[in-house]
């Protein structure tokens, strides 16, 4: 994008919602969608309805649960939560992901 | 495997779901053009924004759907709805197909269980393939010795590993005060059942004590099956007691339901210890070689000159077990030698050296009979499995051809052809299942039917269809329905709306497709089997039509054996009297008489004689005797055609010996000359105990319905013979004079067994069982065929029709008659029909020689039969050609042509 946004790597989307439900418990899929947008200070560009194929996949592998509740706007929402499951897959993705960020990083670094 | 169920849930939810999912994706929508509202926004720009935001609304939810798990599966259930909806709006041509797949599937089903059954199936016994049967040089049990057993028993290395059983005997129990009946028993070692590793369904199993020299116990274990139907599964059988053979046994056990034996056909209701056979008068089918007349029951465990024993042995994980078997063999051997005074003779027993086989069937006489007839029958299944496939595969493809504007259409709409083929593929594989499940059906139907008429021993004893054989047949089916469905799939891959529509080509131009010489092939086989069933009926019926010699209607046999019953030989004479005497008496009967063998009772006694004549000592071989009463030959209704009968007085111990000789054996010994008043005898020198010739008698096939009549003399019954066949001749219904027979006949003496009363019309049909079995099995392969060959000439000729409809529209539009046409069509069908049925002649013609050195030898060339079955065989083809034909005829040229 030209506004310098970062496009989001491939298989990342599932990581970064397993850590935001890790981090801030029972989220609807517009909250997920804030949280990433306000963490990454606007730098990600993501369509947000890209979230709700990556919730059903999650659900469907176990890793997250869901419920339905009130949204702010009291309008029924679906919230999700990370599984026991979720935690262990959240450890081992983002154990994976520092591997390879630091690989890439020698591989950047180095003279 | 969770994600999968969880994938599964999800699409059989998937209305609520999808609704779920647009629900959450509003709510998310509605919130984000709030936030953007709230940040100061218009309502419109906001709403733009948000949509921005979110990304494009339609392709957002496919993609959520698609995570869903649902498009592939869903579109397959599409297909599925839309193949079944294709098949119901033909529903004929549909059930036609199933129809088609269900016979052929059917047969294979009936045929695979059978052949499982019997030919491999283990012995239901833990590691069945340790056991090893005992063999002499041919491919069957070498009987051996009592001792021969108890010295495996007592070698080190098979000790406990020995199960010796004899053969299976049938016996006279009587439950109670009731009536005998027969019971089929087996006398076996102490170890039989535990080194077959058995145990008991109840009580116990026969252990080496019950069988211990010198104190034998009188105990018995029974089946499983014996004890549901005669006691009905009572819990206190256990202790009861019975009377076999008028000595009473108890039962101790019961044996498992899944044994029943270890020789599949030969029923075992009771196991009894070895020892027994003597207390019981039991002569279990035995080889005697020894010097004396007659070895007593007594001697039969501790001598080495009666070989009556099987054996089976449960392999030692080591040793030598030939050199073990060959030594504890040889005392055996030693001592039948030593009774044997020709050299050549004694040199042939010792080669006929036992040796282990192994045999985790056991031996079944059953199975070995079974063997040719099962493999025919399963390469005749395979033959009707390939013809049905190639056959319904055609009508697939044929059926697809009729549809292909349609498929055109729905192409130029934008299903892809992966969509039409993969629907194609489903219309095959929704048939091949339908098939198959009428198919599984119909052959579990079927099975108990063939299995009598194949196996009528083991009927009973055969597993049914079970989870591995459905697994087969449902990959069978699958598969089935892949090749099916693969020809019109492919078809569907290379349709271009275009040309379709266009009606250009589509495969090859004008082919059968499946071949002018599977067709031909097909109606062969057809004409081949029904011209062999034809034959076989027609032979069939020749030989019941000869006169047998004796009357068959009005003749009740039974057969009983007096010894058995306990009644000692001296009263034998008296019981006769009283039985024949109770029979007279009964309502409608005629005539009583008693014989030491009877007609139709595979029973026979043959005799080497010498007729004397002046200086000149004639010798027949192979003479058939027969002790009979006075009134034996009137109730039997067998002729005599000169001198006088046998009388009361001639069975008297001091009256002169006199017999009665039959018409062939006269012609052998004398030719046309008279035979009366010439004498014979059983010695070539010794004519003190000759017999004088008083009567000529008619001659009787009685050996049964394929022998001819045999040379017989008949000699009064009475001297060191007992009757063992009671004849009785009655007037009117047969039926209703055996029930006050059998009733009148049973009171004289409970302890005797009879089998069953019938007539010699119904022994007629017991013997030729065989025969009409392989009647009707060919008579039905035969219709399957000609049904399948006809659908193969109807697939064949119709697909040619689709492919050269144009060319069909062209010749009607430049003026020829549909008559025409119609003839054309018609003629083709005839034409293979010719081809087929005149090579199916042919080699049916052959076939008696090709088979005389196999399995079908009563097999001959019957002309009629043969020409019926080619004018079979060509009917088929040319009805298979008809439907094809008019369809051609019909052919629109201005609808054709206006497409182009």
């Amino acid at each position: 994008m030209k506004d310098g946004r970062t496009e989001l790597l491939q298989g990342t989307l599932d990581l970064l919602i397993l850590r935001t439900l890790s981090q801030l418990g029972p989220l609807h899929g517009f909250g997920i969608a804030r949280r990433l947008e306000q963490v990454s200070g606007d730098t990600l560009s993501l369509n947000q309805g890209t979230v709700y194929p990556a919730l059903v996949r999650l659900e469907q592998r176990g890793w997250i649960t869901s419920e339905w509740g009130l949204s702010e706007n009291n309008r029924r929402a679906r919230f999700y939560r990370i599984s026991a499951a979720g935690r262990r897959q959240l450890k081992e993705e983002v154990a994976q992901w520092e591997r390879v960020a630091a690989l890439v990083r020698n591989v950047l670094t180095a003279d | 495997m969770s994600t999968f169920l969880a994938k599964l849930r999800d699409l059989l939810r998937r209305r609520t779901r999808t609704a779920e999912l647009d629900e959450e994706m509003q709510t998310h929508f509605e919130l984000l053009v709030e936030q953007h509202r709230r940040a100061g926004h218009s309502e419109a720009e906001a709403r733009r924004l948000a949509r921005l935001a979110f990304g494009g609304a339609l392709s957002t939810r496919e993609d959520a759907q698609r995570a869903l798990g649902w498009e592939t599966l869903e579109s397959i259930f599409h297909d599925l709805r839309l193949a079944a909806r294709g098949l119901a709006r033909r529903p004929f041509f549909a059930l036609g197909l199933v129809a088609i797949l269900a016979l052929g599937l059917g047969v294979t089903t009936a045929i695979a269980t059978l052949v499982r059954g019997v030919l491999l199936e283990a012995l239901p016994v833990p590691r069945p393939q340790e056991l090893q049967l005992v063999q002499g040089h041919r491919n069957e049990p070498l009987r051996v010795s009592a001792p021969t057993v108890t010295r495996l028993e007592q070698h080190p290395l098979t000790q406990g590993r020995v199960i010796a059983y004899s053969s299976s005997p049938r016996l006279a129990l009587r439950l109670g005060d009731g009536p005998a009946e027969p019971i089929n028993v087996q006398f076996v070692n102490g170890t039989y059942f535990s080194a077959l590793q058995i145990a008991p369904a109840r009580g116990r199993l026969l252990t080496p004590a019950d069988d211990a020299p010198g104190q034998v116990q009188a105990v018995a274990v029974v089946s499983a099956r014996w004890w549901r139907t005669k006691l009905a599964s009572d819990p206190a059988a256990l202790g009861r007691t019975f009377r076999l053979n008028g000595e009473t046994v108890t039962i101790v056990g019961i044996a498992p339901e899944s044994f029943a034996g270890v020789a599949l056909g030969d029923t075992v209701d009771a196991w009894l210890p070895l020892g027994l056979i003597a207390p019981l008068r039991v002569e279990p089918s035995a080889s005697i070689v020894s010097n004396e007349d007659h070895t007593p029951l007594e001697r039969w465990r501790t001598t080495d000159n009666v070989m009556w024993l099987s054996v089976l042995l449960r392999q030692p994980a080591t040793g030598q077990l030939q050199g073990v078997l060959e030594s504890c063999w040889r005392p055996q051997l030693e001592a039948i030698q030593a009774v044997i005074d020709d050299a050549g003779e004694r040199e042939r027993f010792a080669r006929n050296k036992p040796r282990f086989v192994s045999s985790p069937q056991g031996y079944s006489n059953t199975r070995n009979d079974f063997r040719a007839a099962g493999l025919t029958l399963s390469l005749l299944v395979a033959a009707v499995v390939l013809v049905t496939v190639a056959n319904s595969s055609t009508l697939l493809l044929l059926r697809m051809l009729a549809r292909r504007r349609e498929m055109g259409v729905r192409l130029a709409l934008g299903a892809g052809h992966g969509r039409l083929a993969r629907w194609a593929m489903m219309e095959a594989l929704v048939l091949s299942a339908a098939g198959g499940l009428a198919g599984i059906a119909l052959g579990v139907w079927l099975t108990p039917i063939l299995a009598t008429w194949l196996v009528p021993n083991a009927a009973d004893d055969l597993p049914g269809v079970d989870a591995t054989l459905l697994a087969g047949l449902g990959l069978l089916v699958v598969l089935l329905g892949l090749f099916l469905g693969a020809a019109p799939a492919w078809l569907m891959t290379r349709l271009s709306p275009h040309a379709v529509i266009q009606q250009h080509g589509m495969g090859a131009q004008g082919s059968l497709r499946i071949g002018r010489s599977l067709i031909v092939l097909q109606l062969v086989l057809s004409v081949l089997l029904v011209g062999v069933a034809g034959a076989l009926a027609l032979d069939l019926r020749r030989v019941l039509s000869i006169p047998p010699g004796f009357a068959r209607e009005s003749v009740i046999t039974t057969f009983f054996d007096l010894t058995a019953a306990g009644i000692p030989t001296e009263r034998h004479r008296a019981v006769q009297e009283r039985l024949a005497e109770a029979a007279r008496t009964s309502p409608q009967v005629r005539a009583v008489g008693f014989a030491a063998h009877g007609a139709l009772s595979g029973s026979i006694s043959r005799s080497r004689i010498y007729f004397r004549g002046e200086g000149v000592v004639q010798q027949t071989e192979g003479t058939q005797r027969e002790n009979i009463d006075p009134d034996y030959l009137g109730a039997m209704g067998v002729a005599l055609l000169r001198g006088r009968n046998l009388t009361a007085a001639d069975a008297a111990e001091k009256a002169p010996r006199v017999a009665l000789i039959s018409q062939t054996l006269a012609r052998q010994a004398f030719g046309a000359a008279d035979p009366l008043g010439r004498r014979f005898g059983y010695d070539a020198n010794d004519t003190e105990k000759d017999f004088e010739v008083v009567g000529l008698v008619a001659d009787s096939r009685i050996n049964g319905v394929r022998s001819d009549a045999p040379p017989m003399f008949y000699l009064p019954l009475g001297a060191g013979e007992s009757p063992s066949c009671l004849v009785v001749r009655v007037e009117g219904n047969a039926v209703g004079a055996r029930e006050a027979l059998e009733k009148r006949i049973g009171a004289v003496e409970p302890t005797i067994m009879y089998t069953r009363w019938l007539t010699l019309e119904e022994r007629t049909q017991r013997w030729i069982r065989n025969d009409l079995a392989t009647v009707r099995l060919t008579a039905g392969f035969g219709a399957l065929a000609t049904g399948l060959a006809m659908l193969g000439v109807l697939g064949a000729l119709g697909y040619l029709v689709a492919t050269r409809s144009r060319e069909i529209a062209v010749k009607l539009a430049v003026g020829a008659p549909p008559s025409r046409i119609w003839r054309d069509v018609v003629r083709e069908a005839a034409g293979l029909g010719v081809i087929g049925s005149t090579l199916g002649f042919v080699l049916a013609a052959l076939l008696p020689r090709l088979l005389s050195s196999w399995m079908l030898t009563g097999l001959r060339t019957e002309w009629l039969a043969l020409l019926a079955a080619a004018l079979v065989g060509l009917a088929a083809a040319v009805l298979g050609g008809l439907l094809p034909a008019r369809r051609a005829a019909r052919v629109n040229p201005l609808a054709l042509l206006r497409a182009e």
